[in-house]
Parts: structure tokens; C-alpha cells; sequence
């Protein structure tokens, strides 16, 4: 499982990869595999338990993925939408002659 | 809970609310006063607020509305001067498609989309705070400049090159304001697929994902791909107003013509993200009133997607008049004829649905149904706009105005109210009035008939769009429909008042509220927790989410 619930406000937060089928190299995880009682999966912040002592769900500290890596695809969506708004300027400027 | 149900989700919703309850010692309700409503990250204040934020702009929408065919009523300038009249018009179109159907449907996301899923919340709960807080400043802007000395935009809301470039300064806020509803509907999209992507549940497949959270996926995608096109262009008539450019100006080498390109190649398939997400939901509404699965799901999500597919490939349907040439025009009229054998496959499935179902009829399947019939209306007198000759002679006329209200209103509104009435138990927890429910179904139904077939006759006939006055023989059916305009905008009213009243209270809902209804959201208990599926649920291979 890789979705760490900060319970304040609701905040969930993606840590990770895919929870559901969609392709992810992580293996999505059962429910069965985590405690009964969960302390646990968003009751400690993002990256706070020592390493060793976490409970499932959680991440050790320092083994946060970084910020890139976590938010790959909204950063690979909203450059895909940059890159449209710059082509559709660009392409009227140099493919339509505007600039010659 | 249905019987077929039962064994196949993964808890109950009595179980979840004991779940609930266990979990209280350490829960975080929402933030008490207004600053809940500013600060959220929560999916569901979110949904709420772009719902609220939607129903507020589509009385104001309507109120514009009412403003044209109050002129309209009679032959003649009666009531408005006609600048203010094509003010009205293009703000009733821009305040309509980017403040009232656009968020609505991602409140509706917001709300179901992670219950849909098994997921905690959105995938980037900020960004989502965000894309909503953005749009209420985007209109504060856009409705501001009917308060200018040079007033609202007046040249449609298409803003086509050079009619737009003869707009006085408040242009400038105009393009900001399209700019800034563009950033906060990438935003909004970018999280729906990266919530879809990576916040389901273990074992929710993608083919075993409800429709809506399919149709939305695609819709997703749309925006992402064609916003920032639209953006672009906007830019340019900017830079084209202010800045000395000649992008669409033909006394400086520019090309107005390419301008209605770039829009349309936006515009078309904006038409789809208008209502895609509508056939999520009756797609969604229709099993549950029938009793039945969906027939044909898999069939369904394909045929959305060709549909997003299509929409790319037709979007100079639009410009047949503007000249093109004989291989072009024959093009986009196959390949827009070519959209009606999805369209179609989606409504042979509802009635395929229906058939022999244990049918039962209240509001939300009023609604859907009332949708299927009158969005196959306009899906028809699209299908004769889509050929060229038949286009050449409608173009601009009142014909082209039913067909698109045939769309959007019978079509996306009524699937938002659908979706209202079919979810209001599960967000508030109780009962909306039934009877009042029903009444507002056939009372909206007829005046909006009354109020969009007679432009058929009169687009038939002649009559252009856009136009403060017209001829003496389209008197007849223009005060019909001026008739239809105000009994439909009042019996809105009915509407706000069943929504607050079940706010307020009520018969209290279970947590399934429809003897038919099968997904996740329905495993919870109503009103839905603040927090839900915190645990993910386990979904096995046999489990019924859709």
C-alpha cells in the first residue's frame, strides 16, 4: 500500500505507486497483509518512523522517494499541457509563416 | 443492499460505520467556520464547494438567459440595447459552459470519484483546493467587465477574429479570466487521472471501474489536451489587441480563419467534456432503477474513448461556410457522421439496459430517461448539421441553437440533476422530497420543450442567432419560446428549495439508499463520513463496483 493519509484535513497524500492494477512496478497490497487494527497506515506522518519499526503503510524516515519521482505524473500531464499551449504559439509563428 | 451486492463487497455499510465510530477517538472532523470551506484538501468539501459554486453561476447564467428571450419576446429592441444583447449572449454561453456544467461535473468528481475507487481522497488534495479557489476569482473578473465603460465581451463566446479585436480594454480581463478557469481546469484534471491512476483500491481493475470514473478519466485527458490550446489562442487575440501582433490579422499578413481553427480544434472536443462525464452518470443511474447490470460495459468504455478519439479529427464541422476545400468538407462530414455509431451504441446499451428490467421511475431515472430521449434529439439535428450542404444552409441560424440546447440542457444539465438527486441522500444522509422531486422533473421537461423545439422551426425558417431583433413571421414561436425560457428558469427555483430541504433534514437515508445500487459508495454509510475507505477495500475478483 502506498497511500499515506495525514488525517488532518483529509490530506492524503500519493507516496508511491499504484494502488490498484494500472501498471505500477509496485505490487499493489492486499488488505489481508495489513494488522487488524491499523495504528498505523496514516496515523505517523510521511517519513517519520525509524526504520524498522514502521508499520505497513508507512515509509521508514529518509526513504521518502524525492519530489520528481513522487509526482511524476502530474508533472509529466502538466508538461504535456505546457508544451500544447507553447506548440499551438509556435507552430502559428514558424509553421504559418508569421516569423519568416 | 441488493442481495447480489451483499456477497461481493467488501463490508457492509452498518460494518463501516462501525468502523467509523472506532476511529473517532482520533478523528479530524472538518475545521469549524469559513475558514473549513477556504482551507480544505478534504474531496468532499471540495465537491461540495464546486457544486454550491455551479448552482450560484447557473441562475446567474440563467438570469442572462432570461435578459435575450425577454428581448426576444417581441420583434423589436425592446428591453436591452443590442450591444448589451450580444454582452448577454456571449456571457450567458461562457458563464454556462465554464461555471456551471464544467464544475459541476468535477464537483461530482471530487465527491464520487475517490468513493467510486476505494480511495482516501483525491491524489493531490492541495492542487485541488487550488484549481477550485481559482475559479471563483477567474469569474469575479470575467462578470466584472459588464461593469466596464467598454462592457463584457460582445462577439460570441467562440471570440472570433477581427469582431473580438474591436472589444475595448476590458478585453484584457476577459482573456485573464479564460486563462486563469484554464489553469484550474488542467489542474482538476491532472489530479482526476493521477487519483484514478494511483489511488484505487487493490483489486479495482480497470475494466471493473465504474462508468462515470471512466467517462471522466477520458474527459480528463480531453481537458488536458485541448485547454491549453484554447489558452494559446487567447494569447495570440492578446497579443493581437495589445501588443501590435498580427497572428489572425489579415492587414498584417495574419490569418483570422486559422483563429477558428485553433478554437475549434478546442471547441469540438470541449463539446465532449461537456457530456461525457453525463454518460458516466446515466450510465450509472439507469442499472440501478432497472435493476440490471449495465449491458454492454465493456462495449461502453470503448465507445467512449472512440468518441474522445473522434472528437479531434471534426472539428471544422464547424466551418463549413468559411470554404474549404472538397476533399475537407468531405472529411469532417464522415468523420463527424462517423461520432453517431458510439453515440449510438451508448443509447442502444441504456434502452438495452432497461429492457425487461424491474424498472422503477423516481427522480434521478426521470431524469436519466428524460436524458436518453431529448439528448437523442439533439443528437439527431447534429447528425443533419453534420452534412455539408444541409450545414451551408443552417449555419448561424436558431436551428443550430436547438440543436446544441438540446445537448447541453435536456443533455449535461438534466444528467447534473440526476446525479444530484440520485447522490443527494448519500452526501446529506436524508431523503429529498420525492413528490417534489417528480413535479420538478415534468415541470422543467415540458417548458423546456416549450422553450427549445420552436427554434427548430424558426432556425428552419431563417432566423439568425445572435440577433437582438428578426422578421415579423418568427414572432409566433420566439414568444413560445420566451413563454418556455421563463416557466423553465422559475421551475429552477423548485430545485434550490428540495436541495436545501434535504440539506436541512429529512427521512433519514441508508447507507445503500437504492434497493439497485451497486459500487463502493454505497458499502458507506449517509451521509458519507468525512474520511472514507481509509482502510482500502478489498475488492475480489468477483466483486460487483460497478
Amino acid at each position: 500500500m502506498s497511500v499515506e493519509v495525514t488525517r488532518e484535513h483529509g490530506d492524503a497524500r500519493v507516496v508511491g505507486e499504484s494502488r490498484g492494477d494500472g501498471g505500477s512496478s509496485a505490487p499493489a497490497a492486499d488488505a489481508s497483509d495489513r494488522p487488524a487494527d491499523p495504528p498505523s497506515a496514516g496515523s505517523c506522518p510521511a517519513g517519520s518512523c525509524p526504520a524498522g519499526s514502521c508499520p505497513a503503510g508507512s515509509r521508514p524516515a529518509g526513504s521518502r522517494p524525492g519530489f520528481v519521482r513522487r509526482y511524476r505524473l502530474p508533472l509529466a500531464l502538466g508538461f504535456v499541457a505546457l508544451c500544447l499551449y507553447a506548440v499551438s504559439i509556435l507552430y502559428i509563428l514558424f509553421g504559418r509563416g508569421q516569423i519568416a | 443492499m441488493s442481495s447480489s451486492h451483499d456477497d461481493v463487497v467488501h463490508h457492509s455499510a452498518d460494518e463501516a460505520h462501525d468502523a467509523h465510530e472506532h476511529h473517532d477517538h482520533h478523528e479530524h472532523g472538518p475545521a469549524p467556520g469559513l475558514m473549513r470551506w477556504v482551507t480544505t484538501t478534504n474531496h468532499k468539501d471540495i465537491g461540495t464547494l464546486y457544486l454550491w459554486f455551479s448552482l450560484v453561476m447557473f441562475f446567474i447564467g440563467g438570469a442572462m438567459a432570461l435578459v435575450i428571450r425577454a428581448e426576444l419576446f417581441q420583434p423589436g429592441i425592446q428591453i436591452v440595447d443590442p450591444m448589451f444583447f450580444n454582452s448577454m449572449t456571449t456571457m450567458h454561453a461562457l458563464v454556462m459552459i465554464f461555471g456551471v456544467v464544467m464544475p459541476a461535473f468535477v464537483g461530482l468528481a471530487n465527491w464520487m470519484i475517490p468513493m467510486m475507487i476505494g480511495a482516501p481522497d483525491m491524489a493531490l488534495p492541495r492542487l485541488n483546493n487550488w484549481s477550485f479557489w481559482i475559479m471563483p476569482f477567474a469569474f469575479a473578473i470575467l462578470l466584472s467587465t459588464l461593469f466596464m465603460d467598454s462592457g463584457g465581451p460582445a462577439g460570441g463566446w467562440t471570440l472570433y477574429p477581427p469582431l473580438v479585436l474591436q472589444m475595448g480594454d476590458s478585453f484584457a480581463y476577459v482573456i485573464f479570466a479564460i486563462h486563469f478557469l484554464g489553469i484550474s481546469s488542467v489542474m482538476g484534471s491532472i489530479n482526476i487521472v493521477a487519483t484514478i491512476f494511483n489511488m484505487r483500491a487493490p483489486g479495482m481493475t480497470f475494466m471493473k471501474m465504474p462508468m462515470f470514473v471512466w467517462t471522466w478519466l477520458i474527459t480528463a485527458y480531453l481537458l488536458i489536451a485541448t485547454i491549453p490550446v484554447l489558452a494559446g489562442a487567447v494569447t495570440m487575440l492578446l497579443t493581437d489587441r495589445f501588443f501590435g501582433t498580427s497572428f489572425f490579422s489579415a492587414a498584417g499578413g495574419g490569418d483570422p480563419v486559422m483563429f477558428q481553427h485553433i478554437f475549434w480544434f478546442f471547441g469540438h472536443p470541449e463539446v465532449y467534456i461537456l457530456i461525457l462525464p453525463a454518460f458516466g452518470i446515466i450510465s450509472s443511474i439507469i442499472p440501478t432503477f432497472a435493476r440490471k447490470p449495465l449491458f454492454g460495459y465493456d462495449s461502453m468504455v470503448y465507445a467512449t474513448a472512440s468518441i474522445a478519439f473522434l472528437s479531434f479529427i471534426v472539428w471544422a464541422h464547424h466551418m463549413f461556410t468559411t470554404g474549404m476545400p472538397l476533399a475537407g468538407e468531405l472529411f469532417f462530414m464522415f468523420s463527424t457522421m462517423m461520432i453517431s455509431v458510439p453515440t449510438g451504441v451508448k443509447v442502444f446499451n441504456w434502452v438495452a439496459t432497461m429492457w425487461k428490467g424491474s424498472m422503477s421511475f423516481e427522480t434521478p431515472m426521470l431524469f436519466a430517461i428524460g436524458f436518453v430521449i431529448m439528448f437523442t434529439i439533439g443528437g439527431l439535428s447534429g447528425l443533419m448539421l453534420a452534412m455539408t450542404p444541409a450545414d451551408i444552409q443552417y449555419h448561424d441560424t436558431y436551428f443550430v441553437v436547438a440543436h446544441f440546447h438540446y445537448v447541453l440542457v435536456p443533455g449535461a444539465i438534466y444528467s447534473i440533476m440526476a446525479a444530484t438527486y440520485y447522490w443527494l441522500p448519500k452526501w446529506t444522509g436524508n431523503m429529498y422530497d420525492e413528490k417534489l422531486g417528480k413535479m420538478h422533473f415534468w415541470i422543467s421537461t415540458i417548458f423546456v420543450n416549450v422553450l427549445f423545439f420552436p427554434m427548430h422551426f424558426v432556425g428552419l425558417a431563417g432566423m439568425n442567432r445572435r440577433i437582438p431583433d428578426y422578421s415579423l413571421q418568427f414572432a409566433d414561436w420566439n414568444l413560445v419560446a420566451s413563454i418556455g425560457a421563463f416557466g423553465f428558469g422559475f421551475s429552477q427555483l423548485m430545485f434550490v428549495w428540495i436541495v436545501v430541504k434535504c440539506v436541512k433534514g429529512g427521512e433519514k437515508a441508508t447507507g445503500e439508499v437504492w434497493e439497485g445500487a451497486r459500487g463502493l459508495e454505497w458499502t458507506v454509510p449517509s451521509p458519507a463520513p468525512y474520511h472514507t475507505f481509509e482502510t482500502a477495500p478489498d475488492i475480489g475478483p468477483a466483486s460487483v463496483t460497478r
